[in-house]
């Protein structure tokens, strides 16, 4: 079928395209050239006066796997169902489902997100939930870092080679895009009662530090030719004066790639009378001076919300702010975890400081290629808080309004009353497409040149860019129409991508007497096959291969 | 690229023959089989193919050795109609006649894979009806304390390498369960044995005793049972209290018990906690159904929308009083059968299964890691197992059974 949309503006960064209105061709689902005679269309939709961009890109939020399935069980005063919305789709009233996850991404003209912590392991279950997720396409980054087998090679000063065949190797097993590191060495000193553990400490037992395992990794990445850079935790996340560690670390990165993620929790300082202050100007200066740095923000929203991290000696840490006082915190191979739901209130000095320093940051990085939106969903605010986060980078009145409700302490000492960047259009279609399909090497997407996927968002211009962005008045994936009017017309099975760098598979051999030795889990059932995917979950595995 | 010699094989199986077995060299085996029969979802299981025929009768595990036997030997391919042989048409026909008029079915048992439980939430969810778990007062009632507390826990994996004591608490019926996780070879940075202790009774007074112990609090006339896990547990790096069926009155505070223990001692130093559960698709129906419906077991769909009550919702609550008018009872990994009661009755399940009562309709279906692949978790949660198809069958699968029967619905009428 041939589909051309007309009369909109469209906002298409990678293809320069800022703001002209022209039109968009596609064919079953693919972008196309404009036929010949525009009478060859078989449906056309008149859009002027609406805005064109590609379907969005989320990089980093938390949407499947157990951590993620056991804060829904623990915490079901948050999600009480209501009468059904739209009976037509299965599961569509039950909230924070997976299920519902595809809709609610789905309605905000989103195509593609990013689950960010796939602890191997729990890779299995991590797929099932995905498949479960309607409408948008998936991929996982698998956590490596505290992994023993990792661990013990860079003890016994294995060489880069090997380190690059393990990680393809996990990659191969998991069957993920990208490689995230948590904490790195953080969650296996925990298993030696170590609670607090930063760039320069030592893992006990394999005397490697922090900052040799995230080099180590980040080398195999860009060794490797994975498109995404690897993807980084932080250690000392959420602590007053960590800005000196996000600091640390992007020097540890020594100019090779580097994704940090949810930067506001490490954009702290120490200073004033609360011992609690904005590190963002300091950060962003030194993200602005390296080119080699992306970061996503992490930005804090008020309200109820949960946090989930793998992350396991920072979850067990702040199992005493727990709001309601109830917390989860869970060991397992390799890796862990917790749950700590949490309150974040405007008229809390630190809460409030917490959202002002993930605005400042957004406004004080210059390059909207390497800023991601994100508010690690669920951990500041909840994906679907996202319409709101953009009305306040693109709409400062309604900023500066939001600042005068904040805690009055934490909005004297932010730097936010003074900073007028505004977001436009374009920045947003940079953010949330251009620059997030580059970064995770999803070249099909994020874009609408020729060639490329028909996911395509449609929103109603409004001077409420919350309402704006909240619905999509159409949107497309794959050629098919999934939403009307900001509600979901139809439900599709989406795809999953994954990255699969060559590698020496024989890695396997010690890989294999490795887990007859420690694990209860043979190797060939710890790996998942595209075949096995497909025919217990009914997933659609897009393999990406790496460019070495 | 590296696979695997079971891999192999079964992929040899797969693709030379669907319908039948096709091995026939007496030295053929399939390795690295996994079990869906136990909590423990072994799958280092190894089973040879003579004759074309795979078999079971070295498998060193009595309870793997007789479900696989039984799942592998059954012969039933054809549903049933009051017992009396039927087409799959009419059987399917007669089962979304019955779940249409229904006013509140009841799907239960859920003794099965991620796929079984699937099929069950999607019925529940077009039909408008509520779903349990043959153990769902146990996954219920840890459930409560969750909800109320949240907890601190480990992977079997973990203590496998890492406890220097393991606390069992409760019945364990989990064959297995010894050889793997305290008679390991070798562990992680540790070459001292775990030791191990089962508290088999007063196992509520010891745990609340010793928190107090361990909180220095006055106690007179404590326990020796207490005492002795008081020393124990402080001259330990890290014990995990592994809690099995739980059964009398005083299961729930056990339970709450040990979650505070385990807290208690985490503030200075490291104790976890692990849930064995019952095996037989128990995490998988909760887990499966948190990211279906955003709760789990005992939700119910018959208001449009899900409603989970971990009381009200009980399967035996809803089917003696009559609320619910419709069980549908599914089953495909063990012999349990539903409760014996005057509702109507639909059965998804092993084909196997005998009855003495037969339901209004029999539909047998394959078996997740015997006649098709499947996905089950372990009983801590943390890892879902691959199933392999052993042997091919003529039976359908449960998401196949759910398509036609929700085909047949929405050709008929408007979706309830």
């Amino acid at each position: 079928m041939l589909t051309r949309l007309t009369g909109a503006r469209v906002y298409d960064p990678a293809n320069e395209i800022k703001g002209e209105i022209r039109d968009i061709w596609f064919r079953d689902g693919v972008i196309c050239a404009a036929p010949a005679d525009p009478a060859e269309a078989d449906r056309s939709y008149d859009l002027s006066g609406k805005i064109v961009m590609a379907g969005a890109i989320d990089i980093h939020s938390h949407i499947a796997g157990g951590n993620v399935n056991n804060a829904r069980a623990l915490l079901p005063e948050q999600h009480l169902a209501e009468r059904v919305r739209n009976a037509r789709m299965p599961f569509s009233s039950a909230k924070w489902s997976a299920f519902d996850t595809g809709y609610r991404y789905a309605e905000m003209g989103f195509s593609t997100v990013v689950e960010p912590a796939v602890l191997p392991i729990n890779a299995a279950q991590a797929h099932a939930e995905l498949a479960d997720i309607p409408i948008i396409d998936k991929a996982g980054l698998a956590i490596v870092g505290n992994d023993d087998f990792l661990l013990r090679m860079l003890h016994e000063g294995a060489e880069q080679q090997s380190i690059n065949d393990y990680i393809a190797w996990t990659l191969h097993a998991t069957r993920c895009l990208g490689v995230k590191v948590i904490n790195a060495g953080g969650a296996e000193a925990f298993k030696y009662n170590v609670r607090q553990f930063g760039l320069d400490d030592e893992v006990p037992m394999y005397g490697v530090r922090s900052r040799d395992i995230l080099h180590k990794v980040q080398r195999a990445v860009v060794e490797l030719g994975i498109p995404h850079p690897v993807h980084v935790h932080c250690n000392n996340l959420g602590t007053p004066g960590n800005v000196q560690t996000a600091l640390d670390t992007i020097d540890a990165a020594a100019g090779m790639p580097m994704h940090l993620a949810h930067v506001q929790f490490y954009g702290y300082g120490d200073e004033g009378d609360k011992g609690f202050s904005s590190g963002a100007r300091a950060l962003a200066d030194k993200i602005n001076a390296n080119p080699n740095i992306t970061v996503d923000v992490g930005q804090v929203l008020f309200g109820q919300t949960v946090t989930i991290s793998g992350d396991l000696l920072r979850q067990f840490d702040a199992r005493g702010i727990a709001n309601p006082k109830k917390w989860v915190v869970w060991e397992g191979e390799d890796g862990g975890g917790g749950i700590v739901p949490f309150r974040y209130r405007k008229n809390n000095f630190v809460n409030a400081l917490q959202w002002a320093i993930g605005l400042e940051l957004f406004l004080l990085v210059d390059d909207p290629w390497r800023v991601f939106f994100t508010t690690d969903h669920p951990n500041g605010a909840p994906f679907t808080a996202y319409p709101e986060l953009f009305r306040l980078l693109m709409d400062r009145d309604y900023r500066n309004r939001w600042l005068s409700e904040i805690n009055a302490e934490a909005a004297d000492i932010s730097l936010l009353r003074h900073l007028e960047r505004e977001y436009d259009y374009h920045d947003i279609a940079v953010m949330t497409r251009a620059a997030p399909s580059r970064l995770l090497g999803l070249p099909q997407q994020g874009h609408l040149g020729v060639g490329a996927s028909a996911n395509i968002a449609v929103y109603r211009e409004q001077d409420d860019k919350a309402a704006m962005f909240a619905r999509a008045h159409l949107a497309f994936k794959d050629g098919e129409k999934v939403v009307e009017e900001g509600v979901v017309v139809r439900s599709i099975q989406g795809r999953v991508h994954a990255v699969a760098p060559a590698f020496d598979t024989g890695i396997e051999t010690p890989l294999a007497d490795y887990f007859d030795r420690y694990h209860l889990v043979k190797l060939h059932n710890y790996k998942l096959s595209p075949q096995q995917l497909r025919e217990t979950l009914g997933s659609e595995l897009v393999i990406h291969r790496g460019a070495a | 690229m590296l696979i695997g010699p079971g891999f192999a094989q079964f992929l040899l199986v797969m693709k030379e023959n669907t319908h039948s077995p096709a091995l026939n060299s007496a030295t053929d085996a399939l390795n690295d089989v996994a079990c869906p029969f136990c909590a423990l979802v072994c799958d280092d299981l190894s089973l040879p193919i003579h004759n074309g025929q795979v078999q079971t009768g070295q498998l060193g595990c009595a309870r793997a050795r007789s479900s696989f036997e039984r799942a592998l030997s059954s012969g039933q391919t054809l549903p049933r109609l009051n017992g009396q042989i039927a087409t799959w048409d009419d059987a399917i026909a007669q089962a979304g006649d019955l779940l249409h008029k229904a006013q509140r079915p009841l799907f239960h048992g859920l003794l099965g894979d991620l796929q079984d439980a699937r099929a069950a939430w999607q019925l529940a969810a077009h039909f408008g009806g509520v779903v349990d778990h043959q153990a769902g007062d146990a996954i219920a009632r840890n459930l409560r304390v969750f909800q109320d507390t949240g907890w601190q826990v480990t992977s079997l994996g973990e203590i496998r390498n890492r406890a220097d004591r393991v606390i069992f608490i409760g019945d364990i019926d989990i064959p297995r369960l010894e050889e793997k996780l305290l008679l390991a070879e070798h562990r992680l940075h540790r070459d001292t044995p775990v030791q191990s202790a089962h508290l088999r009774t007063d196992a509520l007074q010891i745990l609340e005793q010793v928190r107090l112990l361990q909180r220095g609090g006055p106690l007179s006339d404590p326990l020796p049972q207490a005492v002795t896990l008081q020393q124990q547990l402080d001259a330990s790096t890290y014990p995990v209290f592994v809690l099995g069926h739980l059964v009398g009155s005083d299961a729930e505070l056990i339970l709450r018990a040990a979650v505070h223990l385990v807290r208690d001692i985490n503030e200075k130093h490291r104790a976890a906690l692990t849930l064995l559960g019952t095996g037989l698709g128990d995490v998988t129906a909760q887990m499966s159904g948190a990211w279906h419906n955003g709760f789990g077991i005992r939700t119910d769909f018959s208001r449009g929308y899900p409603v989970q009550d971990l009381h009200a919702h009980a399967a035996h609550r809803l089917l003696e009083s009559g609320e619910a008018d419709l069980s549908v009872w599914l089953n495909t990994l063990g012999d349990h059968q539903a409760p014996d009661g005057e509702t109507t009755q639909i059965v998804l399940g092993h084909p196997a299964m005998d009855f003495a009562r037969p339901p209004a309709v029999y539909l047998p279906i394959s078996v997740p890691g015997v006649h098709r692949a499947g996905l089950l978790h372990r009983a801590d949660g943390l890892r879902m197992v691959p199933l392999q198809s052993l042997q091919p069958t003529e039976l359908p699968t449960s998401q196949e059974l759910a398509q036609r029967i929700l085909a047949a619905s929405s050709n008929r009428s408007e979706p309830c």
